[in-house]
């Protein structure tokens, strides 16, 4: 770097602090509700841009437009007022932002039926349209989750699980429940859940490729995967935070019985509309407002649903040439002197996105102590990058394996929350322990437990697509970080990985911009 | 990988190769600098040894002992220690004092082999990339051996890691190919033996698996062969439970099922 070039990026370090300093004293402000309403007239487009605080998300669908009125995806077939959409929408990245839920609440005064009793409250048996009976939904984006105890295998027969489960701290209620609660006639564990975005399905759908033989086997304990009852054929486990649910359509069916309060299963015309519908939505973050458009010539080829539509899923991305999300180089340029202002300040931000695209990929930390994860043969401590550790899906992000893991999200001591539920797990002695909490673990969500039964499962988790970020927070399954820059210091505390102020801003940005 | 530099850096003590080594110790991380995957040794008896394993058999976990049962070998040193032919076993329960992970030391990372045998492919295929940045979201497959020759009447022993029924991912492509030949054979019939192993240590001490593993581990075999497509299969299932006096030598082989897919008529 040169003098004058050296004084130039100065003066642009200086304006961009400045202009840091502006956005710090007005922070991004969400733009103005776009919900989409169970039941309203409104066309589902080819294309369709959403605001969100950090730029435009963009929505592609793959079928021909409709009016949305009769969809069962959308229109309210249950008996609580809600369709699909009300968990799923649009301007969230199929998911729901907390800040939407909120606005929906100051607008509809708690009566929106996404407040719904049965799940959007921290227990039915609270006192409805208070605040504070809806707080894990307001606060953290959380739908209770009600999960027989002991678990059902797919047949319904009871699983015997491994372990004893006794609540230590109840603060919803529902677990102490005389009717919902562990003790009550039909004992149910209530936990409490962010939804799933629905969309850039075919890369959650589709088994792993390339890397046998995780077309047919669990990486973890090299047990199969599940089948899909109705083809009979190996399906992948990522649709579900617990895997319990192998399809889209045992997915849907369970939603009309449990979300919507449906009286009667869909139909076979309901389920194929949705499942069309759900195969058919990609959805990207498409404009930064701080590096401008991001797709499109010149700009990185992973950024943007277009890329989602026509890229091959299923396929491992963690090696030099696709770096999971493709390359960023043409953002790595220098800054030309000779450019305007704005300019100069853009390709500064795509330079630190394309610096988070780095960190996210060649930066290696011990990932240790991460239960069914560094026990599934790997090592404990791996010495990898997010890119080459978990998150290593070509354009998607999550982990192929597929990747059930205790992160330590829902099990102490790594996270712990006062407003979650607290369980008491204690294994058998005559089981496999927990490869590294033991068997007496204290969790606010057993996770994958409540579906296998198995000691080692407790508070294991499937990895997430990584995609539309900006547009649905707050992000893990419990909703435990509020923005970005909270999941990155999560993961910088949880594995002592040391990353700088700037690094850790490099990163949000990349993972902004995904 | 080590170079043999390291054979000095080692205490060796007076290993010789085809002597017998089986005991229980705590497994140690060597970080091997920035870019690289750790490996893992431990120290036994004034003797650094290598711990290595078939592929995706089991890396050593810290937070667990390790079960040592292994030839010592004349190969050159890995990790800085001795390499061993056998297998290393993490053991099922917590060992938090098992939480060392060694620093990256200059002899260590003089020691390193940097050179990378396909960094001339890498740079092309970086180089054509960077002319058309789409060519990044091109899949890019690993070069893995997945495949596994099987045939009508022929043995396969999986060996398993103590008190486990994992089976590693090479030895899963065996099943999914046993499956395939059973499925394929008109009166398949499949004959599996199931054994739980045990293993005796230098000091004497004879370490057993928990009863129930055969079963465990030969339901999990037949599960696993029907669910793959061998459900029309006939089984023969034998489970043996009861320790195999173990020799002190190769006792991992004790934890093993042999499968074998044959006509009827056999």
């Amino acid at each position: 770097m040169n003098a004058c070039s050296l004084a130039s990026a100065l003066g642009l370090a200086l304006a961009l602090t400045a202009s840091a300093e502006t956005l710090e004293a007005s922070a991004p402000k969400r733009p103005d509700l776009d919900w989409w309403a169970p039941g309203a007239a409104r066309t589902f487009d080819k294309q369709m841009e959403f605001e969100n605080p950090h730029g435009t998300l963009r929505l592609i669908y793959t079928g021909e437009p409709f009016d949305t009125r009769n969809h069962p995806f959308f229109a309210p077939i249950g008996t609580n007022g809600r369709a699909c959409v009300t968990c799923h929408q649009p301007a969230d990245g199929m998911s729901l932002s907390v800040d939407t839920i909120r606005a929906r609440w100051e607008a509809t005064e708690g009566k929106d039926p996404l407040f719904a009793a049965i799940d959007g409250s921290n227990c039915p048996s609270l006192p409805q349209g208070k605040r504070e009976s809806h707080s894990l939904l307001l606060e953290k984006g959380l739908f209770r989750i009600s999960m027989p105890w002991p678990p059902r295998a797919p047949d319904g027969s009871v699983i015997t699980p491994e372990f004893t489960l006794e609540v230590v701290r109840d603060p919803t209620g529902c677990n102490l429940d005389p009717k919902y609660g562990l003790s009550s006639a039909h004992p149910r564990v209530s936990v409490f859940r962010r939804p799933r975005p629905v969309a850039n399905m075919k890369y959650l759908l589709s088994l792993p490729n390339g890397v046998p033989p995780h077309e047919y086997f669990m990486y973890n304990d090299k047990s199969l995967l599940p089948k899909d009852p109705e083809s009979g054929q190996f399906v992948s486990v990522q649709l579900m935070s617990d895997g319990r649910q192998p399809t889209l359509r045992l997915q849907a069916q369970e939603a009309m019985k449990w979300h919507l309060e449906g009286k009667a299963p869909l139909t076979e015309d309901q389920l194929e509309q949705i499942e069309a519908l759900e195969r058919s939505i990609y959805v990207a973050q498409s404009r930064s407002n701080k590096a401008g458009r991001l797709t499109g010539p010149g700009n990185p080829p992973g950024l943007g649903p277009e890329a989602l539509r026509d890229g091959a899923p299923a396929e491992l991305g963690n090696n030099p040439f696709n770096r999971v999300f493709g390359t960023f180089v043409m953002w790595r340029k220098e800054l030309g002197p000779s450019s305007s202002e704005e300019t100069r300040r853009r390709d500064a931000y795509r330079a630190s996105i394309a610096r988070g695209a780095d960190l996210f990929f060649e930066r290696r930390f011990f990932i240790k102590d991460v239960g069914v994860f560094n026990d599934k043969g790997l090592g404990n401590p791996f010495h990898r990058s997010c890119a080459s550790g978990c998150h290593n899906t070509l354009l998607a992000g999550m982990d192929l394996a597929p990747g059930f893991m205790d992160l330590g999200l829902n099990n102490w001591p790594w996270n712990q929350r006062d407003d979650l539920p607290l369980f008491k797990a204690v294994c058998r002695d005559d089981v496999r322990p927990q490869s590294y909490l033991g068997r007496v673990i204290y969790t606010h969500d057993p996770g994958r437990a409540l579906v296998t039964g198995k000691c080692n499962d407790i508070g294991a988790s499937m990895t997430q697509q990584l995609r539309g970020l900006a547009a649905r927070p707050p992000y893990f399954m419990s909703g435990s970080s509020a923005t970005l820059r909270e999941l990155v210091d999560f993961y910088d505390r949880r594995f002592n990985i040391g990353y700088t102020e700037s690094e850790k801003q490099d990163l949000v940005n990349f993972l902004e911009a995904l | 990988m080590l170079t043999p530099v390291l054979i000095a850096l080692a205490t060796f003590g007076a290993a010789q190769p085809g002597e017998s080594v089986s005991f229980v110790a705590c497994p140690v991380a060597q970080h091997l600098g920035p870019d690289r995957d750790v490996c893992f040794f431990t120290e036994h008896r004034g003797r650094r040894y290598a711990l290595t394993n078939p592929p995706d058999w089991g890396a050593p976990q810290l937070g667990h002992k390790v079960l040592v049962e292994g030839v010592v070998t004349d190969r050159p040193a890995e990790c800085g220690g001795i390499v061993l032919e056998g297998r290393v076993s993490v053991m099922p329960e917590l060992s938090l004092e098992c939480n060392t992970i060694a620093p990256l030391t200059p002899e260590i990372a003089a020691s390193l082999d940097r050179r990378n045998p396909r960094a001339d492919e890498i740079a092309a295929e970086l180089a054509a990339i960077a002319r058309d940045p789409a060519r990044s979201l091109h899949p890019v497959r690993l070069r893995l051996d997945a495949t596994a020759t099987v045939a009508l009447g022929r043995v396969e022993t999986i060996y398993y890691p103590f008190e486990s029924d994992r089976s590693s991912g090479p030895d899963a492509i065996r099943l999914v190919e046993l499956a395939k030949l059973a499925s394929a054979t008109q009166g398949a019939h499949i004959r599996i033996r199931s054994y739980r192993g045990a293993s005796r240590l230098d000091d004497g001490t004879v370490l057993s698996e928990r009863r129930g593993m055969a079963q465990q581990r030969a339901d999990k075999v037949a599960g696993i062969l029907k669910g793959l497509g061998a459900e029309r299969a006939t089984f023969d299932i034998t489970v043996f439970e009861d320790d195999t006096e173990p020799k002190g030598r190769e006792d991992w082989k004790l934890r093993r099922v042999e499968i074998s897919v044959q006509t009827r008529r056999e």
